[in-house]
């Protein structure tokens, strides 16, 4: 049962994406860097210890991407800050979805006055400017030092409203099609009907939405770190930037352009690796999108 | 009309519940609002930390032994009289520092969106038209990458390559200090010379995204029925481009547009602390970095306010433009 | 009564990630002034395409492979874009299957008439216009007032059909070609549109092509009908003559599934099998699977239409080499 579903699922679902040259090329670079956080990290050295001697060296074989104002190897800074970057990024992308999700369902499901308000509560995410409240959420817990997880949390919290929005929509929409009416007449439970009808027809929402959250969760993040208003990995590649434009001021002096060039231009292909990605999805799964072939 | 004034207050009751939640969040900061002026006072009258915390609290409206709920109710009854709080930081009150922020942010913002939606219209549909071409390909390729450079990235890269390296363009300021205001031509270009940086940060990833959406848009509507029996009707390609395609396609993103100037409001904090901008943005990431509660407050306060109004004119607008929505 | 419209071996094909649909498979037939002519098949045998084919407005997928089709002596295939732009709804009016979204959504049906009218260079006054307009919208039994500056969304789906009709009449057109006029109707919509076509044939000096899946439609319609396997014409005839003496296999199983309903349920002959993919279709006559009198020479050569002595054409080998 489990098997043939996943089969299906790669089927419907993962074979026409590798089909789509957008979203190919995407998930290439998504994995590049998935590989970059697994098995480089682990594969690759890391020396932070500062050698003056060879501050600002221009990219060469020994070290791919130059070296910072401390003397330090940006490549292998890059390869370690990584797996901070992806797993906060794809843990934040995780959580917005599945409080989009449970919210979305729970909305499209409840009528009367729990509708209302829920309605309420995912307006009220929708009007209040992410960005801003992040820094405010930040500036709470900046003494504090926050794990993982909880840095996740702080950039979800402001992702899931749009997306909780449209799968009540959705879910709105499919309600009262036959097949739950059906289940509704053969007196199935109600809980039932919630969580198995109801999510199988959502099951491609979510995993496309988590891929286009994957921009916005990135953006924060970095910009979270970007600003010091949270401690993490110093090789976070936002910490990263940080350093490189106020800590050392590279972008002041000719040898430094190096130095904040390879930080922005992983930063950028890893959320272009995402945008392309979903770029695809949406091709793929809204034909009316795709060109003539 | 109904209609109307249902929607007018569940956003009231939008508006209460997000003002309120943000009150609750802001007085959650650590740190002493009124310790910021306390320390100036101290400095300024020469008197003992305790002392100038009084005065300060004094100044500001505070009770130490006042609860949270009571805060609450002054902060509310004040809001619904136009007095956003006050500012512990600047020593004044914030609709003060609101009417000498908020014109400058309404122009870089109004201005750059408007330039960045005819440019993105215009792109966009361009693109559509020629799919499947180089063109099309650099367009939405160009985009893409755009829309993957985070906001705050590519206003320091502006800032780094326009006022540092190339010094082109200034470091910072609505205008020169040493230039008094008036409305000669050379105040006024000075103006739109401070602004440029701002503006090429908000313009660019919008225009981006414009065009994205209007190739969308557009090459679903080329698709549709309608279209093909135009041209069956024997119409000419430039009126079908025009009255059938390009009206149809722009129809939702004039909507869109209102919601956008709104979300500006809050999405340009960064870019204007990071070109030391004076729009509310500016005041904003100081309040933040100086925990003056007030201030922080109040201009959160305002933009949702903006969003709100926004959304609302969005409705409106896309009501008074679409024939599908408004016979509803 | 002469030629009005001359097909002659049109080929078409759609392109799509699969491979190629061979959706009209060299189609030949003969259209006589002021008359009806229905093309009948199931779905997805073609019938649309052939109209599509004709008038070139095939979707972006479509290729037109060969054929020619005569308007009087002009092969409207070879014409460039601009001719057949004036020849297109002045001479030649088509309304399109999907009628319910062929009107542009945010303009008012008044403006869809000026569009067309402007398109051909016509100098109408307003007053004109809208004095014209509403002939021809009284003519398909619709109160002009209350249409013409309406929205389309403000229409029911048998208004917009009417719409269309009244639209396709407003240059008075030699030829009016209609895909499907009642597909997507309710059954009272349908046969008052039928009756409209009934009496537009009478009144007007108009030829009509439709096509449709509905042979009760073709009967009550058509003057002569052409039936529709696979891509192919597999029979045409007078309506008098295919329900009265039905020629190919494929046609007589039509038939007897028809009559099915006012017969004898025991005399129901559905057709075995299923129609076959035009991807991928058979060899030789594209029946020959479902066929009950399947010969050898069935499955390797595929039947010319001929014209047998008293008129009827038939594309099948039961009837080659004086046969029959």
């Amino acid at each position: 049962m489990i098997n043939e579903s996943m089969v299906n699922f790669y089927f419907d679902y993962i074979q026409p994406l590798l089909k789509n040259k957008k979203s190919l090329i995407g998930l290439i670079i998504l994995l590049i860097y998935i590989f970059m956080a697994t098995v480089g990290a682990a594969v690759v050295p890391l020396d932070m210890n500062s050698n003056f001697a060879e501050r600002y060296q221009k990219p060469s074989l020994k070290h791919p991407f130059g070296t910072d104002y401390f003397g330090v190897d940006i490549f292998q800074q890059i390869v370690h800050g990584s797996r901070a970057v992806i797993s906060l990024t794809m843990l934040a992308s995780l959580l917005a979805v599945l409080i989009g999700a449970v919210v979305g369902v729970a909305r499209g499901y409840l009528e009367g006055i729990a509708g209302k308000i829920i309605d309420t509560i995912i307006m009220v995410f929708l009007v209040i400017p992410s960005f801003p409240a992040l820094l405010i959420l930040a500036a709470i817990f900046m003494d504090k030092d926050l794990n993982l997880f909880e840095i996740a949390l702080l950039v979800a919290i402001w992702l899931w409203a749009p997306l909780a929005k449209q799968i009540s929509a959705q879910v709105l929409s499919i309600k009262n099609k036959e097949f739950i009416e059906a289940s509704r007449m053969l007196n199935m439970p109600l809980s039932y009907i919630l969580f198995s009808d109801i999510t199988k027809l959502l099951i491609p929402y979510i995993f496309i939405n988590f891929v286009m959250q994957i921009k916005g969760a990135m953006e924060f993040s970095v910009g979270l770190m970007f600003l010091g208003l949270a401690k993490f990995d110093p090789t976070h590649w936002g910490i990263m930037l940080n350093y490189a434009l106020y800590q050392a001021g590279a972008l002041y002096t000719a040898k430094g352009f190096h130095y904040v060039f390879f930080v922005v231009l992983n930063i950028v292909l890893l959320i272009y690796g995402g945008v392309l990605l979903s770029q695809g999805i949406e091709e793929v799964f809204n034909p009316r999108l795709r060109g003539n072939e | 009309m109904n209609y109307f004034i249902s929607r007018v207050l569940y956003l009231l009751v939008v508006f209460v519940v997000a003002v309120s939640g943000i009150f609750v969040l802001v007085n959650n900061m650590p740190g002493d609002p009124a310790y910021g002026l306390a320390v100036s006072i101290a400095q300024q009258r020469n008197v003992p930390l305790d002392r100038a915390l009084e005065i300060a609290r004094n100044i500001m409206g505070i009770d130490p032994n006042e609860s949270l709920l009571t805060r609450y109710g002054k902060f509310m009854s004040n809001l619904f009289k136009g007095n956003f709080g006050y500012s512990a930081f600047y020593n004044t009150s914030v609709n003060e520092i609101i009417s000498r922020s908020l014109p400058w942010t309404i122009f870089v913002i109004s201005l750059a969106t408007f330039f960045s939606f005819i440019v993105g219209i215009f792109l966009g549909a361009f693109a559509a038209q020629k799919r499947g071409t180089v063109i099309e390909w650099i367009i939405s390729t160009l985009s893409s990458i755009i829309q993957a450079v985070p906001p705050f990235i590519l206003a320091v890269l502006i800032l780094f390559a326009f006022s540092v390296s190339l010094k082109v363009l200034p470091l910072g300021g609505a205008y020169p200090v040493d230039v008094e205001p008036s409305f000669s031509f050379k105040f006024i270009s000075k103006i739109f010379l401070h602004a440029l940086g701002p503006m090429l940060a908000t313009a660019i990833p919008q225009i981006a995204s414009w065009t994205l959406a209007m190739r969308g848009n557009t090459s679903q509507i080329m698709e549709e029925d309608f279209i093909r029996f135009a041209e069956i009707r024997g119409l000419r390609d430039s009126v079908i481009a025009r009255k059938y395609i390009r009206n149809n396609a722009v129809l939702p993103l004039v909507a869109s547009l209102a919601i956008g100037v709104g979300y500006m409001l809050g999405g340009h904090t960064l870019v204007e602390s990071i070109f030391n901008y004076p729009g509310i943005g500016f005041y904003f990431s100081k309040a933040i970095a100086a925990r003056d509660f007030g201030l922080l407050t109040g201009l959160f306060t305002l933009i949702v306010i903006g969003v709100i109004a926004a959304t609302f004119i969005a409705d409106f607008v896309y009501a008074l433009i679409d024939p599908r929505v408004k016979l509803k | 009564m002469g030629l009005i419209i001359k097909v002659e071996n049109l080929k078409a094909v759609y392109l799509v990630r699969e491979g190629t649909i061979k959706a009209a498979d060299g189609i030949s037939f003969d259209v006589e002034e002021n008359s009806v002519t229905a093309i009948v098949g199931e779905s997805a045998s073609g019938k649309s395409t052939i109209i599509e084919a004709m008038t070139r407005t095939l979707p972006l997928n479509g290729r037109l492979l060969e054929g020619r089709v005569l308007y009087r002596q002009k092969d409207l295939l070879a014409l460039n874009k601009e001719e057949l732009r004036k020849i297109k709804w002045k001479q030649i009016a088509l309304v399109p299957q999907a009628a319910q979204q062929s009107l542009n959504p945010t303009m008012r049906v008044i403006d869809h008439f000026k569009d067309t009218v402007e398109a051909h260079g016509i100098n109408w006054s307003r007053q004109e216009l809208i004095q014209h307009a509403s002939e021809k919208l009284k003519m398909v039994r619709l109160n002009p007032e209350a249409v013409l500056y309406a929205y389309p969304l403000q229409l029911s789906g048998g208004m917009k059909q009417r719409v269309l009709i009244a639209l396709a009449l407003l240059l008075e057109p030699e030829v009016l070609i209609l895909d499907e006029p009642t597909s997507a109707l309710d059954v009272l919509t349908q046969s008052y549109i039928i009756q409209l076509l009934k009496e537009l044939k009478k009144s007007l000096n108009i030829t009509l092509i439709f096509v449709t899946h509905d042979i009760a439609v073709a009967a009550e319609l058509a003057d002569k009908i052409a039936v529709i396997y696979a891509g192919n014409i597999v029979e045409y005839n007078s309506v008098f003559e295919i329900f009265k003496n039905p020629l190919h296999p494929y046609t007589k199983g039509l038939m007897s599934s028809i009559m099915a309903i006012n017969a004898d349920m025991s005399k129901i002959k559905p057709i075995p099998g299923d129609p076959p993919s035009l991807l991928t279709p058979p060899s030789g006559c594209r029946f020959h699977p479902r066929c009950e009198h399947v010969m050898e020479i069935c499955k390797k050569e595929k039947p010319p239409l001929l014209t047998l002595e008293d008129g009827a054409q038939v594309a099948c080998h039961l009837y080659g080499q004086g046969g029959r």
